[in-house]
């Protein structure tokens, strides 16, 4: 079955839940892949932390999803909608936070609040100044006159003010100093609170994303290398240590294996069921001291998901 | 909804256009403080492509080049429409800072502005001040274009602005060039601004597919690369289609509707034909005319003739033939020489068989050299030529050039010192030098005789336009001279007649009467007075004029006088004049024209003219008398007051005069007729009628 099939056949057994879903996504620059394969399912509702190195293929890929960038090969659809055939539609229910764009250095943000008045039918005034208000931002001074940090709420706010069914934050958070990242989050914590809106929120900074996300989507390579929600991360996921062991995993872990990797001296398991039959079972039969169970924390399970070790090492980029 | 870029480029603009109206307008003005509208106005038609491309530029630079537009394509925005608001945008801005740029110039007009004017025509001849906005916008619109083309095409602001600055100077210069080469004929003004507007709408055009085919988010550079190579093709090779029609079917103006009149008119003795050139700073037309005034020859286009009128007829009864220049209107003249095109040709064309003989013209290539004589039956030619002698005064060179060969010989008359020279009638040139001196040079036996002038005295060389350059010699080596003098009872001048061998003075005129002018102002020499004359070809006449205050004007007026030398009688010539331009005896001396042109200095002063205003920017009055010389003194038998500048006379015969009469101008250009004035039957008649 095609992708493209396999999509709407998605859509017909769930009923249309999904509010974006990406099958077998692929795009190059020239002799760069940047995506290969990607495979996407965000629920409705959802705050999803969309994480990966440099590179990776956060913001090719929420390109795509805007239709900024037509794919190569796979399929997207956002609400059922096909990026490339219904652009102006999604982005009329969609809200952008892109992570190196901003408006005209001239501007007022009045004037930027203004343009997007004109331009979105659900453009919501008094949240925006209330916004702008609770946030210390100056209607009057020019985005050239703004700290970054400041930009950076003038174009959440902008992506928020129309009232978007999802928000696509690419990045919001990054070259911010502590004190701007800090209110940033606590920005769109106070938006994610108040209204509920499907939210792809793509960093690399781990501690963003355990803030405010309820899922996790770990891209690799251009590969989603896993995806699950944060309480099931934080209460089943387990990574086994078996020092000396060099063969292959158990085939009866194999069934809850999301990635394996070998050590030198050891291999390690990432299972998904921490509390499996098959795990206890298998601690039983070997030696205590040489089995290691334990839940990952945000940043063994991402360094585990991308170098398959647990120590950071030399990025190639 | 409102389209976002409608909004933004609102808000870019409004202070931004306002700017830049204000900058302009105050600019422009600064600029006529400075300079005059002279130098201004055609600094304009530089200024505006200039900053329209940079408007243009500008406005896509800030979306393009730093990624703006990006954040604009988050919103659900049409493309097209960005592009056509853009635009919009951008020619409102255009023609506001045209319309700024038209006020700055024109709100107050100053008496440069005819000058300005004028410079102009030789860019545009058609250009007044309606067309002359046409004119703007076209060259506003290449700009725009070429600036939105540019941005469209490049991805860093010094790149763009380098195709830019190319695509406006180098690619149109380059089309021109090659068409000149290939062609040899240069195209129209209204040919290239059509052209310019063609090229145009092609960038345009082009910048519009750039831009629907160039994603922000994805850089394609051979598909980039490949349009704009494309499109600039596709431009280049309009500019050359566009130019090449024009130079195939040129829009020249046919007979009957030239432009700009430039006069040159010459009688032939015996004949009584006359040559009368018309035309525009672009193209000239030729006519022979009969002394009854009936064309008799349609010479065609490209005719101009020397200066001296003496020239044109070449002095052989067996082969009477008019000598012109092919090709040479003042613009073409000019791109030949800074394009370094073939020399001007001189043709000799036979009146009886239409035979032509064609030599180079020596005065091609920036040289300062005028024909005077024929020589030797009509089989050479005599010009002078002057270099300066690095702080010596003058070189002069007299060049005698064989009609039929075209080959020069060269005589050296002074290795500097000299001030001035001129041709005399039997083969010697007549040289003033410095320090009060004369030198009569004889071309035939290379004997040169120096003479030393009385105390005061000058030698009047001045050129009247329409009268045969000699200088005042009489028969006998009798030289008349203007001597100022300083008295006791007066500050005044003289007008002496000085016998060269003999040295005996005899006084023709003595003025010491001019009351405005005192002792001391005339020792310190602050108070110089302009006085000139002019001694008729026969000798018989001698006109004199000074300048004096005007008795209840107040305006300075020059005043004319007419010696008669048989009996050294003085006639006044009235009203007095603030100028005059041209001063033209009839063949047998018993008439004389003058025309009078007013410029617009005098017409400020003159409020009793009514339709001062109406005219103040496109033309001025020329003022026509003719007197009758009878044995009781000049009597004013015609007077003619031509409310055009343009007007140019010219006598046929005793009693017949040929005019060019400037019809005005319209849609299809400019008009001229020309006309004949029958003195004794006191009638006008059409000859060479506009259709």
């Amino acid at each position: 079955m095609s992708s493209g099939l396999a999509i709407a056949a998605e859509i017909n057994t769930t009923g249309g839940k999904h509010a974006i879903l990406v099958r077998g996504l692929t795009r190059r620059f020239g002799k760069v892949q940047a995506l290969h394969g990607l495979d996407l399912t965000i629920s409705p509702g959802s705050i999803t932390g969309f994480v990966g190195n440099n590179g990776a293929g956060k913001t090719t890929a929420m390109h795509t999803l805007m239709g900024f960038l037509p794919p190569n090969e796979g399929t997207v659809s956002i609400f059922g909608l096909d990026p490339r055939r219904d652009a102006r539609e999604i982005r009329k229910r969609v809200g952008f936070f892109p992570e190196r764009d901003q408006p005209y250095d001239w501007i007022r943000l009045k004037n930027l609040f203004d343009v997007g008045a004109a331009t979105y039918a659900d453009w919501d005034r008094s949240l925006c100044e209330a916004l702008c208000r609770q946030f210390d931002l100056d209607l009057n001074r020019r985005i050239k006159q703004l700290s970054r940090g400041m930009v950076a709420k003038a174009k959440l706010i902008f992506a928020f003010a129309h009232h978007p069914e999802c928000l696509l934050l690419d990045e919001p958070t990054t070259g911010l100093d502590p004190s701007s990242r800090h209110d940033v989050l606590r920005m769109i914590q106070e938006l994610m609170r108040t209204r509920s809106v499907t939210t792809l929120f793509s960093s690399h900074n781990l501690d963003d994303v355990a803030g405010i996300a309820t899922d996790l989507i770990v891209i690799h390579e251009g590969k989603a290398v896993f995806s699950g929600d944060m309480h099931n991360i934080q209460s089943n996921l387990a990574l086994v240590e078996v020092a000396g062991w060099t063969g292959d995993v158990p085939h009866t872990l194999s069934p809850h294996l999301v990635k394996s990797a070998r050590q030198p001296h050891a291999s390690l398991w990432l299972l998904r069921d921490r509390g499996s039959q098959a795990l206890a079972e298998f601690r039983q039969m070997h030696d205590s001291k040489q089995v290691t169970v334990k839940a990952p924390s945000l940043v063994e399970l991402f360094l585990f998901l991308t170098s398959g070790a647990l120590e950071p090492q030399a990025q190639d980029d | 909804m409102i389209h976002p870029a409608i909004l933004t480029e609102y808000h870019r603009t409004k202070w931004q256009m306002l700017c830049l109206v204000l900058l302009l307008f105050l600019v422009l003005l600064g600029l006529r403080a400075l300079f005059g509208t002279g130098f201004t106005l055609p600094f304009v038609f530089v200024l505006i492509p200039i900053v329209c491309g940079s408007i243009s530029l500008d406005s896509f630079a800030d979306d393009f080049l730093k990624g703006h537009i990006r954040f604009l394509y988050a919103m659900p925005v049409s493309r097209f429409g960005v592009w056509v608001v853009k635009c919009l945008f951008g020619i409102v801005t255009m023609c506001l800072c045209s319309l700024s740029m038209y006020i700055a110039l024109f709100t107050f007009p100053d008496e440069d502005v005819l000058t300005a004017l004028n410079i102009l025509q030789l860019l545009f001849p058609d250009v007044n001040l309606p067309p002359l906005g046409v004119v703007w916008i076209t060259l506003a619109l290449y700009g725009y274009a070429v600036g939105f083309f540019s941005v469209m095409m490049c991805v860093s602001l010094g790149s763009a602005a380098f195709l830019q600055i190319n695509l406006l100077c180098t690619i149109p210069a380059s089309v021109f060039y090659l068409v000149y080469r290939l062609t040899g004929t240069i195209p129209s003004p209204s040919g290239v601004v059509l052209t310019l507007t063609i090229a145009a709408l092609s960038l345009m055009l082009g910048s519009l597919v750039l831009f629907a085919a160039r994603n922000p988010y994805l850089e394609r550079r051979l598909l980039r690369w490949g349009m704009g190579a494309g499109f600039i093709g596709v431009t280049t090779a309009v500019l050359c289609g566009a130019s090449a029609v024009e130079v195939a079917w040129p829009q020249a103006a046919p007979a009957g509707r030239l432009d700009q009149v430039i006069t040159a008119h010459a009688s032939l003795d015996g004949r009584s034909l006359a040559v009368v050139t018309r035309g525009t700073y672009m193209e000239t037309h030729g006519y022979i005319l009969t002394a009854d005034g009936t064309v008799e020859i349609d010479l065609g286009p490209g005719v101009s003739l020397l200066e001296d009128p003496a020239l044109t007829w070449r002095p052989t009864a067996r082969d009477p033939a008019v000598l012109y220049v092919e090709a040479a209107s003042p613009l073409r003249e000019a791109l030949h020489n800074a394009l370094g095109g073939p020399a001007s040709q001189l043709v000799v064309r036979s009146l009886y068989t239409g035979q032509t003989t064609r030599v180079p013209c020596l005065g091609h290539g920036g040289l300062d050299f005028q024909y005077r004589r024929w020589l030797d039956g009509g089989q050479r030619l005599l010009g002078l030529r002057k270099e300066d002698a690095s702080g010596r005064g003058w070189s002069m060179c007299a060049l005698m050039q064989d009609v039929a060969t075209g080959k020069v010989t060269e005589t050296l008359l002074a290795d500097g010192g000299a001030i001035a020279a001129e041709a005399l009638d039997d083969n010697r040139i007549f040289l003033v030098r410095i320090g009060n001196t004369v030198a009569i040079v004889d071309l035939h036996s290379g004997t040169t005789d120096e003479y030393n002038l009385p105390k005061g005295a000058r030698v009047s060389l001045s050129f009247v336009p329409g009268a045969r350059s000699r200088p005042p010699m009489l028969e006998g080596d009798s030289l008349v001279l203007v001597r100022r003098t300083i008295k006791k009872d007066g500050v005044g001048f003289d007008i002496i007649m000085y016998n060269l061998i003999t040295g005996a003075i005899e006084v023709l005129v003595d003025r010491r009467d001019l009351p405005q002018f005192t002792l001391e102002q005339a020792a310190e020499n602050k108070a110089p007075f302009h006085v000139g004359s002019y001694l008729s070809p026969s000798g018989r006449w001698l006109v004199y004029w000074v300048e004096e205050p005007h008795a209840t004007q107040g305006w300075m007026a020059t005043r004319m006088h007419l010696l008669r030398l048989s009996d050294r009688t003085t006639f006044d010539l009235e009203p007095p004049r603030t100028r005059w331009n041209e001063l033209v005896f009839s063949r047998e001396e018993s008439r004389l024209l003058i025309v009078q042109r007013e410029d617009m200095l005098f017409m400020a002063a003159l409020d009793e003219v009514p339709s001062r205003k109406q005219r103040y920017l496109s033309t001025a009055d020329a003022h026509l008398q003719v007197y009758d010389l009878g044995s009781d003194g000049p009597h004013e038998i015609f007077v003619s007051v031509a409310y055009d500048y343009d007007f140019a006379f010219q006598w046929l015969n005793e009693n017949k005069i040929v005019y060019l009469h400037p019809l005005g101008r319209d849609s299809q250009g400019h008009w001229s007729e020309i006309w004949t004035i029958d003195l004794a039957a006191g009638t006008q008649q059409c000859v060479e009628c506009a259709p």
